[in-house]
C-alpha cells in the first residue's frame, strides 16, 4: 500500500510567527530596527489581533542577532511572567542585548513598573500590543494591519512552497471572502483555509 | 536504496547570505516503510557548498506533529559533529566527513510508537534530519521523511457505519 | 533572583534569628525587677501622631558572675492602641519573682523569655520566595532552551527538565507517546474482565453548577444577614439593599439548575461498560458489555466507537483546543428501550477494531484518542451522553497485561 503525505501549507508549523515571511511596500526590517534606534531604543508594534505583530517581532530579533546583538524573546501569558521579565531586564547588558516581548498588555500593573524600569536602565526592547496603554508612553514604531492583497501573497508564497498537492488552488475571490469574513485576522484566516485544504486534500483521494 | 522527499529550510528566511547546500539522503529500505523494531540506515550526501564554510553537523531521527496544533517533537537518535580547526587553521575533518564532499551515515532501531499517521488536525511525521551549521552563524536544515507503521491516511469523516 | 534575594533577606531577619534563639542562647534563672510599657509613635502624612504600646519587662540575670538588667518586650503581647489594655497585659508578671530566660552569648544584653518557632513565619520565609524562584527557574530554563541550539538539540539536553516543569501527559512505560492506561485497568468487572471508567461531561456540568450556586448562595446570606443587621440598628444601606434583590434572584435560578441537572443525572441513571480486554490491538475481537440504569426510557439507544483528534494551539494570548472526530462506526443501536422497574437496560456485544487502527497518541500538544460513546435520546429528558475512554497500542506490541484478546 503506498504511503501519503497531506503536507497541509497551512499547518501551524508554517504559518506561526517567525516561519511566516513578513513584507512590508514601504518599510524593511532593517529600516525599523534603525528607527527603533533613532525614537530612543524603547517602542511599540500595535495592531489588531493576528495581524503579524508576533510575525514581525520573531524577524526583527533575528535580524539583530545578525547584526551581533544577543536578542532576549518573552511572550506573555499573564502577569504572573512580570517577573520573568524582570529577571531579563535586571541581569541583561543594555549595550549588547535587545529585548522582544510579545503580549505587554497582559502585565497589567507591572508593565507600567517594568516601563519605568527599562528606562532607567537604558534597554532596548521592543513589545507587542493590540492598543498602546495610556501609560505607556514609548513611541509606536508600526501599525499593523493586513491586507487582502498581503492575505493572498502569504497564501500563495506558502502554497508554492509547502503544499504537498499542485491541484489544490484557491480563488482570488474566494482568499478575499475568507480574509473580509475574519475581519482581518490572518491567524483564523489561515485556520479555515487549512480546513478547506484537507477537505479538497482528501477529495482528491477519495475520486482516485 | 531511495532517495525520499526532501524539505528544506533556512532559519533565516528569504536573507540568503550564500547559497544553500542540496543534501540528498538514502534509506535502507527502498519503500522507506519501516515497522516497530527495525533498523533504520540513512547515507546522506552534501553537496554545493564548501567544507570549510561548515562548523558543525547535526544528523538526527525525529518524529514531530503537524495540523493545527503546536508542534511536538521527539528524537530518537541525534549527534552532532563538531568541526575544529587546527592552530595553522587547517580544518580537522571528522572521521566520517570527506574534504571533497560531506558525507555520513546514521543507524538506529526504530520504536514502536509513535506511528507515522496522516490525520485531519493531528499529523505525525518520521524524518531524518540533517542541519549544517555555518562559520558564518546561520544553519540549514534538511528533512527526509520515512514511514513507521501502515496506518492509513484518514478520509473525511465518514457517515455511520454498520 | 528575587526569590533569592527576599528568601535570604527572610532568612536573615526571621529565620536565623529564631534558630539562634532556639540553639545558641544560654538559658539561665532570672528576676523580674521592673515592669513597664513601650511606646512606639507612628507619624501621620499631617503631622498628627499616634501611639501604640506594648508591655515590656525588666530582667534581671548573671552572666559569668556579674549582673545584668536588660528590657525585654513580652513574647506574647501584640502591640496595642489601647494602653490599659496593655497595662492590664502586665498584671500576669508579679515583681520579684523568678523567671527562666536565655540570654544572647554574644550580646549578653538581649535575652528573651520564650523559646520556640513561629510556624508561619518559616511559611511565609520558604513559600513566597520558593514560588518566586520556581517561576524564575521556569524563565530561566525556557531562556536557555533558545540560546541558539537546534530544536533537536534542546529536545535531547532540556527534554527532561522541561518535561517535569510543564508536566506533560503520563506514558505507558517503553512506549512513547502512548498514554498510560492504568487507571483504565485497576477497576475489575462483574461479568468481564475490565470495568471502563465514565468521561461525562454532564457530571463536569453538575459539579460546575453545584459549586457556584453554593459560593454564589453564601455571598447571598452573608449579604442579607448584613443588610438585615444595618435595618435592625435603623440605618438601610441603599446600595447593598440594591445588590441584594438581583443577587438573590440569581442565586435562586441557580439553586434550580443544580437542582434539574441533578434529578435529570439521577434519574438516568450511570452507565456501567465491562469489557473482555485492555488496551486494545487493531485487529482483535472484544466482547463489550453495556448496563444502563435508571428507570428513563429511550427512544434511540446508540453505542460508537470513535477516533477523536485533538490540537491545542495559541491564539494571540489565548489557548485554544479544537477536537474533531475523524472516524466513528456504530457498534450497535437499540429503538424502543424501555428499561424493567429496578432492573438497568443490558446488552452484550462485540466490538470488533480496524486492523490497521492507529494507536491512541497522547503529547503536551496533540491527542489522538479511541472512545466508545454511548448516545441516547431518552422519553423527554434532554440527549444523554457517555464517554468512555480506552487504549489502543500498535498492533505489534505483545500484551503487557496478560490478557488474551478473542481474534
Amino acid at each position: 500500500m503506498s504511503t501519503l503525505v497531506f503536507q497541509n501549507p497551512f499547518s501551524t508549523r508554517f504559518v506561526q510567527p517567525g516561519a511566516i515571511p513578513w513584507f512590508a511596500a514601504d518599510t524593511s526590517l532593517s529600516t525599523l530596527l534603525f528607527r527603533l534606534y533613532d525614537v530612543g531604543n524603547r517602542a511599540i508594534i500595535c495592531g489588531p489581533h493576528g495581524s503579524g505583530k508576533s510575525t514581525i517581532l520573531s524577524h526583527l530579533a533575528s535580524v539583530a542577532q545578525r547584526q551581533g546583538l544577543k536578542v532576549h524573546c518573552l511572550r506573555i501569558c499573564s502577569w504572573i511572567d512580570a517577573i520573568r521579565v524582570m529577571r531579563v531586564f535586571a541581569t541583561m547588558n543594555p549595550k549588547q542585548s535587545i529585548v522582544s516581548v510579545d503580549s505587554w498588555e497582559l502585565l497589567g500593573f507591572f508593565g507600567w513598573f517594568l516601563c519605568q524600569f527599562a528606562d532607567f536602565r537604558g534597554i532596548c526592547v521592543v513589545v507587542t500590543v493590540h492598543e498602546k496603554p495610556w501609560w505607556n508612553n514609548w513611541p509606536v514604531l508600526l501599525h499593523t494591519k493586513a491586507n487582502d492583497k498581503t492575505f493572498q501573497r502569504l497564501v500563495y508564497g506558502l502554497m508554492t512552497k509547502f503544499a504537498g498537492s499542485k491541484t489544490i488552488e484557491f480563488s482570488n475571490a474566494m482568499l478575499k471572502d475568507v480574509f473580509q469574513r475574519h475581519s482581518g485576522n490572518l491567524r483564523e484566516a489561515f485556520f479555515e483555509l487549512y480546513d478547506h485544504y484537507e477537505r479538497q486534500s482528501r477529495r482528491t483521494l477519495s475520486a482516485k | 536504496m531511495t532517495e525520499s522527499k526532501r524539505m528544506d529550510q533556512n532559519t533565516l528566511g528569504s536573507y540568503r547570505i550564500q547559497p544553500n547546500p542540496q543534501i540528498n539522503v538514502t534509506f535502507n529500505r527502498e519503500n522507506i516503510q519501516y515497522s516497530g523494531g527495525d533498523h533504520l540506515r540513512a547515507h546522506y550526501i552534501v553537496e554545493g557548498i564548501e567544507s570549510q564554510s561548515i562548523s558543525a553537523v547535526e544528523r538526527s531521527v525525529v518524529w514531530y506533529t503537524e495540523g493545527k496544533g503546536e508542534e511536538d517533537l521527539g528524537v530518537i537518535f541525534f549527534e552532532r559533529i563538531q568541526l575544529g580547526r587546527r592552530k595553522d587553521s587547517t580544518q580537522i575533518s571528522s572521521t566520517s566527513l570527506s574534504t571533497d564532499h560531506m558525507t555520513g551515515a546514521l543507524a538506529t532501531e526504530l520504536p514502536h510508537s509513535p506511528v507515522s499517521y496522516e490525520g485531519i488536525i493531528v499529523k505525525i511525521r518520521w524524518c531524518v534530519r540533517i542541519r549544517i551549521f555555518f562559520q558564518s552563524g546561520r544553519d540549514f536544515v534538511s528533512e527526509h521523511i520515512f514511514f513507521l507503521g501502515s496506518v492509513p491516511v484518514v478520509r473525511l469523516p465518514a457517515k455511520i457505519e454498520q | 533572583m528575587a526569590g533569592l534575594t527576599i528568601g535570604v533577606l527572610m532568612l536573615a531577619g526571621v529565620a536565623v534569628p529564631e534558630w539562634r534563639i532556639n540553639n545558641q542562647f544560654i538559658e539561665v534563672d532570672g528576676r523580674l525587677i521592673g515592669k513597664g510599657l513601650a511606646r512606639h509613635t507612628f507619624r501621620d502624612v499631617f503631622g498628627g501622631a499616634k501611639y501604640s504600646w506594648r508591655p515590656a519587662l525588666l530582667v534581671q540575670y548573671e552572666v559569668e558572675g556579674e549582673n545584668v538588667e536588660s528590657w525585654n518586650t513580652v513574647h506574647s503581647s501584640e502591640t496595642s492602641e489601647n494602653r490599659a489594655f496593655a497595662l492590664h497585659e502586665l498584671d500576669d508578671w508579679e515583681l520579684g519573682g523568678q523567671l527562666r530566660c536565655w540570654y544572647d552569648p554574644d550580646d549578653i544584653k538581649t535575652v528573651v523569655l520564650k523559646q520556640g518557632y513561629s510556624w508561619w513565619l518559616w511559611l511565609l520565609a520558604l513559600l513566597l520566595p520558593g514560588a518566586l524562584v520556581a517561576f524564575g527557574l521556569t524563565g530561566l530554563l525556557q531562556s536557555l532552551k533558545s540560546w541558539g541550539r537546534s530544536e533537536e538539540r534542546q529536545a535531547v539536553q532540556f527534554g527532561r527538565i522541561f518535561e517535569t516543569l510543564a508536566s506533560p501527559p503520563s506514558e505507558t512505560v517503553g512506549f512513547p507517546t502512548i498514554p498510560a492506561c492504568d487507571n483504565l485497568v485497576n477497576s475489575p468487572g462483574t461479568m468481564l474482565r475490565f470495568r471502563l471508567p465514565t468521561e461525562s461531561p454532564e457530571a463536569w456540568s453538575l459539579i460546575g453548577t453545584g459549586l457556584f450556586s453554593g459560593l454564589w448562595n453564601v455571598v447571598v446570606i452573608l449579604l442579607a444577614v448584613n443588610v438585615g443587621f444595618d435595618i435592625a440598628g435603623g440605618r438601610a444601606n441603599l446600595w447593598l439593599l440594591g445588590l441584594l434583590a438581583p443577587f438573590t434572584i440569581v442565586g435562586l435560578a441557580s439553586v434550580a439548575l443544580f437542582f434539574r441537572r441533578l434529578f435529570l443525572t439521577t434519574a438516568i441513571g450511570p452507565t456501567h461498560v465491562e469489557i473482555s480486554g485492555h488496551p486494545l490491538r487493531p485487529g482483535n475481537q472484544y466482547q463489550v458489555l453495556l448496563s444502563q440504569a435508571g428507570s428513563v426510557s429511550f427512544r434511540k439507544l446508540e453505542l460508537f466507537l470513535e477516533l477523536e483528534e485533538q490540537a491545542t494551539f495559541r491564539q494571540g494570548t489565548d489557548v485554544r483546543t479544537e477536537r474533531q472526530v475523524v472516524w466513528q462506526s456504530l457498534i450497535r443501536r437499540w429503538n424502543n428501550v424501555e428499561p424493567l422497574p429496578g432492573t438497568p437496560f443490558e446488552a452484550e456485544v462485540q466490538l470488533q477494531l480496524p486492523s490497521k487502527a492507529m494507536h491512541s497518541f497522547s503529547t503536551t500538544h496533540n491527542t489522538v484518542s479511541w472512545r466508545l460513546v454511548l448516545r441516547g435520546v431518552p422519553e423527554r429528558w434532554p440527549a444523554l451522553v457517555r464517554v468512555l475512554p480506552v487504549v489502543v497500542f500498535p498492533a505489534e506490541i505483545a500484551s503487557i497485561h496478560g490478557d488474551k484478546p478473542q481474534s
